[in-house]
């Protein structure tokens, strides 16, 4: 039997605020890499945001709330 | 419907003389400049069966005098050139090519004092049969030592949508199953990220969007020749996850993603988006993706394109009918602070270049009018009318 998807996230949500270690800022060198910064990808998700609101039934997921056309 | 064009032009023209004047007024000697400004140019593709995208967009950022005020400014111009098979074809003056141009200006600011980050944007943008106003604003705060941020957005679109009538151009506003051509899209998202461990990020978001106006395609009509008419109210959910996990001795960092979404015209989809970067090199990233996506249809969708003849909708979308796609892409990114160092490029400090390429394989199982057998060159399968599609970019972009 497969966990569902609310169950899912509620899941993880509870892990990641038990999570209590402070991560101090002399420890976050690795945290400061374009790879580990969601903003790095603003451009980019935006683009895929206003891609799948054209081709697909869903929506979200990219931080940006997508574009504004009605090229459905 | 004169009346109605109008105050949207005027808007337009005052979008555009407002982008114009920031950018002359923010562009200074490059000596005077500092080190946090940045012009993005961006070209952006998208190709599929019967349409293909290109999208240059140029994007200017300047702190006054730092991160505590940032204003950025953008322009994009989407230009759609389509195969005509779409149903309406004839109304736009038979089958054959069409090119079509949506232009958009954006302001954006942004203020960062403290723990607290707080941020505005406007944005319009306009086609033939389009027009689009859109704004909002957004708040986040850092907590437990910047360990933790919670963000809560908020934006709105409205947008009013016409039907071209003749093939000069004349358009008529498309009001569907309503009375007005205005659909409002209200999007509001909450925000959740953790620093887990020095080399763990983690977040959470939930977004919803109520939409309420037109939300068919004024042109489509479904299989028994009604036009299409979509409800006039969709309610959407879409919860998300995501981990950034770094391997500093590998030089690698995973990125997996996953987002439910579920909205009350019945629609459920999965996105399960994982990608996974390498460092081959100091100034170079490179990014595998690979992303899968599936949905389920929506209620008021018929495979038999056969619906009672008091049922009040009707759909010719392939976006209402269930289907699975996988998506495989590769993106590049240089840094060029190796060769600033030398003399006549020093210029280049802090700039990059990026190219982005993405391959959708659109899969669906119960033929329909729109799933259909074709054939994009790897053989014969079933896919989507929209079909198998590629979109990608290239990116230059260059700090002062």
């Amino acid at each position: 039997m497969g966990i569902r998807p609310p169950v899912l996230i509620t899941l993880v949500a509870a892990l990641a605020c038990s999570a209590c270690v402070i991560v101090k800022p002399h420890q976050r060198q690795h945290l400061a890499m374009p790879e580990m910064n969601p903003a790095t990808d603003t451009l980019e998700e935006t683009f895929h945001s206003h891609i799948e609101s054209a081709r697909e039934g869903g929506f979200g997921g990219h931080g940006a709330s997508g574009g504004g056309c009605g090229c459905g | 419907m004169v009346a109605g064009r109008t105050p949207s032009r005027l808007s337009g023209l005052w979008s555009l003389s407002l982008l114009l004047v920031i950018v002359a007024l923010t562009i200074s000697p490059r000596g005077h400049l500092r080190a946090e400004d940045r012009l993005t140019v961006r070209g952006n593709y998208n190709r599929e069966t019967s349409t293909r995208v290109l999208q240059p967009m140029v994007t200017f950022r300047k702190e006054l005098p730092d991160q505590r005020l940032a204003l950025e400014t953008e322009y994009l111009l989407d230009v759609i050139s389509s195969a005509s098979i779409a149903a309406g074809a004839l109304l736009l003056g038979g089958d054959r090519v069409f090119t079509e141009m949506r232009h958009e200006a954006s302001l954006r600011a942004s203020t960062q004092i403290d723990n607290w980050t707080a941020g505005a944007f406007y944005r319009y943008s306009t086609e033939t049969d389009y027009t689009a106003n859109a704004f909002g604003f957004g708040v986040s705060r850092d907590l437990r030592q910047r360990t933790i941020n919670l963000s809560l957005s908020y934006s709105a679109t409205l947008n009013r949508v016409f039907r071209i009538t003749n093939n000069i151009g004349a358009r008529s506003p498309w009001t569907s199953s309503g009375d007005t051509n205005l659909l409002q899209v209200h999007y509001l998202s909450l925000g959740y990220t953790h620093v887990l461990h020095p080399t763990v990020l983690a977040g959470l978001n939930l977004e919803g969007a109520y939409s309420e106006g037109p939300q068919d395609n004024p042109y489509r009509r479904a299989r028994n020749g009604s036009a299409e008419i979509h409800p006039w109210v969709r309610r959407r959910l879409a919860p998300s996850g995501w981990l950034r996990i770094t391997v500093p001795r590998a030089k690698m960092t995973l990125e997996p993603h996953y987002r439910f979404y579920a909205d009350d015209w019945g629609q459920l989809a999965h996105a399960i988006d994982g990608r996974v970067h390498f460092r081959p090199h100091r100034d170079l990233r490179l990014r595998l993706r690979y992303r899968f996506y599936t949905q389920s249809e929506a209620v008021f969708w018929r495979d038999n394109g056969v619906w009672a003849v008091d049922y009040p909708y009707r759909s010719d979308d392939p976006k209402m009918d269930d289907f699975r796609s996988h998506t495989a892409g590769l993106q590049l990114v240089w840094h060029l602070d190796g060769i600033a160092k030398f003399e006549g490029l020093r210029w280049l400090a802090g700039a990059w270049i990026e190219a982005n390429y993405n391959h959708a394989f659109v899969r669906c199982d119960e033929p329909s009018a729109t799933c259909i057998d074709q054939d994009f060159g790897y053989g014969e399968v079933r896919s989507t009318r929209y079909g198998d599609n590629r979109y990608g970019n290239l990116a230059f972009s260059i700090a002062f």
